[in-house]
């Protein structure tokens, strides 16, 4: 991985709250086609890192590259029109839209065209790649959550982003929902996008991710393969516990 | 596919009727007061109008739009006595000055949303009044600033031919939302509406569409403000009064937030509303008021659409009994 060329570089990149340093000093690398995860405890960073990313929140200090390109002082939305997607950890869709219209926003305005996109076969395939089978004039509102999760990562992936960052994909979903969340950010991967992924579940971020960083109040506890994150006596102690990193430790060297 | 054809077919039918009404109103209409009030539905037709674009469709908690109009009735007022331009120029400056002031308000504005958007426009809305007080040797002072009257070929036009001038006004209004909405700027609005979050981290500019509208929607209101003030030969401070924005945003709310035809409906109810109890004088507010919590109660998404969810379940109520019939 290490001869892989870094898609995204954050350099030094900080972030206050008042007195309290929600991202602190953070430095690290994610490179081109790997699925990058992130986790720790809560309030160690880790939305807040993704919303400095993608500008919701800018830097206080510290400088943010994509593709070499300095990212830390562009408005949200011209973020997108260089190919970062995005979803939140609560399900956010256009509400009162159709999935239709959900798919046609996605379509124009993440490639910043100045009139509608409706080329349905692409939208059509977008969905089908999500496997949300639903009819297109459902008010999106009226999704149930797995649904709407399905919907707003359709409404991030017809942009056609180079790199894909998801906000605890899993949460609120059961088992088999779940299963089938991890299996779609597989394929995501597969297709060659990149994937920066904040996941609480160890197992899963295990399992799924090429490399996983450990964060804690802010700062970056450990890094690297899987493997090597949950042998980590750091992680340990700070985050897993004895029993978890066992657990951890062999779904990573299965 | 086929019902769909059939159903425009049917909602073309109905717009084309509406259409031969409106311009077959004046020939049944003999009563001018009634006339007026009609003219004057249609003036705040095209100002709830404009204001639902921004408010319904952009949600934008703004409550400018009555200054806006005032300040198309005042510049065009203004331009009329002062430079002496005819009346029918006068619309257009209305228009350009409500959009250069509506430009001025919405950059720093339009940046901040919620109450902070309904402070910063209450405090604009109130700025304005104070300069219309301060200036009164232009704008009147509270006696009003006195407009000519529309005139074509040096002759007076007559209420039903200005009848005709405020309708292809409101026409106008409503094509140009209509086409908005319809439009990748329509689709942006709404998205920002639903979620600036989301929407800005899909590609929208929240802050570009929401001013580009903001304006657009100025420059309509200020063109019925500039009509309004020839229309009636005057325009007074009164147009800044606390009642006036609560009836706009009545009309919104009754007709139906977010919908073409909801805020005309329920500018034509309160139009006539307010001057059927005329004679309550200053409890007309407190009955609008109560009128406004009935309709948020009983229809809160206002009118038209709870006209259209009757509708859909009278339709599959029938539906079911035919099939039950079949059997």
């Amino acid at each position: 991985m290490e001869d892989k060329k870094a898609i995204l570089r954050v350099e030094n990149a900080s972030r206050l709250f008042g007195s309290l340093r929600a991202v602190d000093g953070l430095s690290f690398e994610v490179y081109e086609g790997e699925i990058f995860g992130i986790a720790g405890p809560n309030g160690s960073g880790k939305t807040t890192l993704m919303n400095i990313i993608t500008q919701v929140i800018p830097p206080n200090s510290g400088h943010i590259f994509f593709h070499d390109k300095p990212i830390h002082k562009m408005p949200s939305h011209k973020i997108c029109h260089e190919g970062i997607g995005r979803t939140f950890q609560n399900p956010t869709v256009f509400e009162s839209l159709s999935i239709l219209d959900n798919m046609i926003i996605g379509s124009t305005f993440g490639k910043n065209h100045n009139r509608l996109q409706s080329n349905m076969d692409k939208i059509k395939e977008v969905l089908d790649f999500v496997n949300l089978d639903k009819p297109l004039d459902r008010i999106a509102g009226k999704l149930l959550v797995n649904d709407k999760k399905k919907l707003m990562m359709a409404i991030a992936l017809i942009a056609e982003p180079s790199l894909l960052i998801l906000d605890e994909p899993c949460a609120g979903l059961n088992i088999s929902e779940a299963k089938e969340s991890i299996e779609l950010i597989r394929k995501i991967g597969e297709k060659g996008i990149t994937v920066m992924l904040i996941e609480h579940n160890m197992q899963v971020l295990m399992n799924i991710s090429d490399r996983v960083m450990i964060m804690d109040a802010g700062k970056k506890l450990c890094m690297g393969p899987p493997s090597h994150v949950c042998t980590n006596e750091l992680v340990i102690e700070k985050y897993l516990g004895k029993r978890t990193a066992k657990g951890v430790k062999d779904i990573a060297e299965s | 596919m086929l019902k769909t054809t059939d159903n425009n077919r049917k909602l073309l039918l109905f717009y084309i009727l509406m259409v031969l009404s409106l311009l077959a109103l004046p020939l049944f209409i003999k009563n001018a007061y009634i006339m007026h009030l009609v003219i004057m539905t249609c003036v705040w037709g095209v100002v709830v109008n404009n204001w639902n674009l921004t408010l319904g469709y952009g949600g934008m908690f703004h409550i400018a739009q009555i200054s806006l109009f005032a300040v198309g009735g005042y510049m065009s007022g203004i331009f009329i006595n002062e430079l002496m331009i005819s009346p029918w120029l006068g619309l257009l400056v209305g228009g350009i000055f409500a959009a250069l002031v509506s430009l001025i308000i919405g950059l720093p504005a339009l940046r901040v949303k919620g109450i902070y958007l309904i402070l910063l426009t209450y405090a604009f809305h109130y700025g304005i009044k104070e300069l219309t007080d301060h200036f009164r040797e232009i704008t009147g002072g509270s006696m009003g600033l006195v407009v000519p009257r529309f005139r074509m070929a040096g002759v007076a036009l007559q209420n039903w031919q200005l009848y005709y001038v405020i309708l292809a006004l409101l026409a106008v209004s409503v094509l140009l939302n209509w086409m908005v909405v319809r439009s990748y700027i329509g689709k942006a609005l709404m998205a920002i509406r639903d979620s600036d979050i989301l929407a800005n981290s899909t590609g929208i500019n929240p802050y570009k569409f929401k001013l580009m509208t903001f304006v657009m929607a100025a420059f309509v209101s200020g063109v019925a403000g500039a009509f309004y003030a020839s229309y009636l030969s005057v325009i007074g401070t009164e147009i800044f009064s606390f009642t006036l924005i609560v009836n706009a945003l009545g009309m919104i709310v009754i007709g139906g937030m977010g919908t073409l035809l909801g805020p005309m409906i329920g500018s034509f109810i309160i139009t006539f509303f307010m001057e059927i109890f005329s004679g309550l004088e200053d409890y007309r507010p407190i009955l609008v008021g109560a009128v406004i919590i009935l309709v948020l109660l009983f229809a809160p998404d206002g009118l038209i659409q709870e006209g259209n969810k009757r509708w859909e379940r009278w339709k599959s109520r029938g539906k079911k009994k035919s099939e039950e019939l079949e059997v």
